[in-house]
């Protein structure tokens, strides 16, 4: 059962992807103003190949993740994401399986707790919350039969996530952390185990060096850190000792924020990997998309 | 016919110069990126009377230009700058006679 442990890692990577505003990685307690739109794409292209059974595993996922974010009231924002999936998984001997499809749907709120503002400057914390629809499809099969837990789009089970995000942001930059733990439930037979994470991310106006009063676009410099611990997955009830553990991503990116749109792109790169047994382990994370404030 | 229309020339100009020019200058907090500046414009623009608006992204300045005989009130703005997720600092009407 190997490949189930890099199922809690994949989608742990790409659940993040919720977020209207300033980091890659993860969320943000930026304000969506009421009544207000913030469509968000993002390609998120994963690769776990670091395979210590020695069995050549490899699993590829390319995803497009999309995000709705509206502003139901000043301080209460939703958000809705819906990822396409296409997944392969390769091994040793010519073994190539695959899949593809619309995977899980998540949707969460945000109330802002704190907020305070400055000339150029701000500062808020906010509460988040959300559950994970299982809307993707857990049950694909190819000529071989029912395709591994990690190969489907959907997982089956209704999870469930909790957590607290701060921004505090200037007209140099800002720095956004987010602290969150989401809780898994059971669907055929599988129980991924819950994950607590922190992301931190911190961001330089790199141009224009100095502001002029024609500026109406910036770029930054990026640096993110996210560290994920992930409790072990259960199959049938037995606990899989193959499954969960700690894995530390850095992640330096560039972001392009004009008043309509923003471009941005970044890599996460495992720079600390504690995984138990022989679960797979990640090699990359790279990530490339769009928002665009309606 | 032709004085007529002199007549009428005459008057529109003659009012033209005799209006009063209402700008209005309001400082927002909590402005750090030009994504955030769109959110507040937007909402102003969707005011009744507004023409024209130019902001200072550094400062956190919007300066609004109504129609003749349009306004607008600081609760008005007070609530649009909070819907869009910031705070008012300041809020002041400009009249200018030619």
């Amino acid at each position: 059962m190997r490949p189930a442990g890099a199922l809690a890692s994949l989608i742990i990577l790409l659940a993040p992807v919720h977020a209207p505003a300033a980091p890659i990685t993860f969320s943000t307690a930026l304000p969506v103003g009421e009544g207000k739109f913030i469509n968000r794409e993002q390609l998120v292209f994963t690769r776990s190949g670091d395979d210590p059974g020695n069995n050549g595993l490899v699993i590829d996922v390319d995803a497009l993740v999309s995000v709705l974010a509206y502003g139901a009231s000043e301080k209460l924002a939703l958000f809705a994401t819906l990822p396409y999936l296409k997944k392969e998984l390769r091994q040793s001997g010519g073994v190539r399986r695959s899949s593809k499809g619309l995977g899980d749907l998540t949707i969460f709120g945000r109330y802002t707790l704190f907020q305070r503002d400055g000339i150029g400057r701000t500062l808020r914390i906010g509460a988040i919350a959300g559950i994970k629809a299982p809307t993707g499809d857990d049950d694909e099969t190819d000529a071989l039969g029912r395709l591994p837990i990690p190969l489907q789009s959907g997982t089956g089970s209704w999870d469930s996530f909790i957590g607290v995000v701060a921004s505090s942001e200037t007209l140099r930059g800002g720095f956004h952390s987010q602290l969150t733990y989401q809780a898994k439930t059971a669907a055929n037979n599988f129980e991924a185990g819950d994950v607590s994470r922190l992301d931190l991310s911190w961001q330089r106006r790199v141009w224009p060096r100095a502001l002029q009063p024609s500026s109406d676009a910036f770029v930054y410099g990026v640096l993110e850190a996210n560290i994920i611990h992930s409790r072990k997955s259960t199959v049938s009830g037995q606990v899989n000792d193959n499954s969960g553990g700690t894995t530390i991503f850095i992640t330096p990116g560039i972001q392009y924020a004009s008043k309509k749109l923003i471009l941005e792109a970044a890599i996460q790169i495992p720079v600390y990997q504690d995984l138990n047994g022989t679960a797979l382990e990640n090699d990359y994370v790279l990530r490339a998309g769009f928002r665009v404030n309606y | 016919m032709k004085r007529l229309f002199f007549l009428l020339t005459l008057l529109f100009f003659t009012s033209q110069t005799l209006a009063e020019d209402v700008h209005y200058h309001i400082v927002v907090g909590g402005l750090s990126c030009p994504f955030c500046v769109y959110g507040v414009e937007k909402k102003l623009k969707n005011l009744d009377g507004v023409m024209d608006i130019e902001s200072e992204l550094e400062t956190g300045e919007f300066f609004v230009k109504v129609e003749d005989g349009a306004s607008l009130s600081e609760e008005t703005i007070e609530e649009l700058v909070s819907k869009a997720g910031f705070t008012l600092v300041t809020f002041e009407a400009i009249v200018l006679e030619d």
